[in-house]
């Protein structure tokens, strides 16, 4: 999956608009990224990309980046 | 002192499943009646186009959607809001029955019933309470259930079960939905007359039509009496009511 697609999958599944997802975005900006929103991204990467994290791992993610950073140390993330 | 509507919808958009006949219908001719944008779903689309002629309103979006085909009904909501805007409301009419007893019930029946009164249901609250399709200050997801998902039916097996089962998913949406002020609530008519009614009970005898109707004291329903009452549940002005379902029923539940 390359950075772009990434990005498209993460906007999807907090249901906002693409252009408001970028590595930077923090999780405070995010409304869909609440306590709901985690167990989302936790279905989803187990469900998209077999990645298993727990809750406290889930925890620990601020930003948009740290998701992507999970999906690439996984090597599920193209490297451009 | 400024006379405030009791409802009005303000032209915000509510999508109506089965929209082309029954209590669907009347509840699209009633939200329009009321100031709002129906959005007509059904899956025929000259059906759709009439339905959308009788309604004289002005706005209305009708969106052709085959309820079974789940997996088609988020891109299909999605891609509607992107081109006519954000939506306030939904109101999931469509349904099936299928009158049979507990013995002649089929697995093919039962996952019918549940395909289209439970599941698309869901799919659609899914698609529609999206916070990149639904209005950004909350909105109202109605489920037309039924009071066979309270009280038992006997040929209603296959049906009861679905229609518990979206009062009981309607429960759990209002209070998972609560924070972004999105209100969930569900209808349970009695006996109405439609045309789906008319074949589910053209099965049993005279003897026990006849009994069905006296066990109404007010007599049976009319579309029109739930969608009143639907649209009252749907209301934007109705702002603390989430997670109820209203028996309309005339009286049959009461004896």
């Amino acid at each position: 999956m390359t950075r772009t697609e990434a990005l498209e999958w993460i906007a999807n599944l907090f249901e906002e608009a693409v252009e408001v997802i970028k590595p930077e975005t923090s999780r405070q900006d995010i409304p869909g990224w609440d306590s709901l929103g985690m167990l989302t991204l936790m279905a989803a990467l187990d469900e998209k990309f077999n990645i298993v994290m727990s809750e406290k791992e889930l925890e620990d993610l601020n930003k948009i980046d740290d998701i992507l950073d999970v999906i690439r140390r996984h090597g599920k993330l193209d490297y451009a | 002192m400024i006379n405030h509507p009791l409802i009005d919808f303000q032209g915000k958009y509510v999508i109506v499943t089965g929209a082309t006949s029954g209590i669907g219908q009347a509840i699209s001719i009633e939200v329009a009646r009321q100031g709002a944008k129906p959005i007509l779903v059904g899956k025929n689309p000259d059906k759709l186009k009439d339905t959308a002629s009788r309604l004289e309103s002005p706005g209305i979006e009708t969106l052709c959607i085959d309820l079974n085909d789940h997996a088609a009904i988020l891109p299909q909501v999605k891609e509607l809001s992107r081109k006519i805007g954000r939506i306030y409301g939904l109101c999931h009419s469509a349904g099936i029955v299928d009158t049979v007893p507990l013995s002649s019930l089929s697995v093919e029946k039962i996952k019918a019933m549940m395909s289209v009164n439970l599941i698309a249901g869901i799919e659609m609250a899914r698609a529609v309470s999206r916070r990149d399709v639904m209005e950004e200050s909350g909105g109202a997801l109605l489920f037309i259930a039924s009071i066979y998902g309270l009280i038992g039916m006997p040929g209603e097996v296959g049906y009861s079960a679905s229609k518990g089962a979206i009062l009981a998913a309607s429960r759990t949406m209002a209070v998972e939905l609560a924070r972004r002020k999105i209100r969930v609530n569900t209808l349970s008519p009695g006996l109405v007359k439609t045309g789906m009614t008319d074949a589910a009970f053209s099965v049993l005898s005279e003897k026990h039509r006849k009994e069905l109707e006296d066990d109404h004291p007010l007599g049976i329903g009319t579309p029109e009496d739930v969608a009143r009452a639907a649209v009252f549940l749907l209301a934007p002005q109705n702002t603390w009511i989430t997670g109820i379902n209203l028996v309309i029923d005339g009286g049959y539940t009461a004896l």
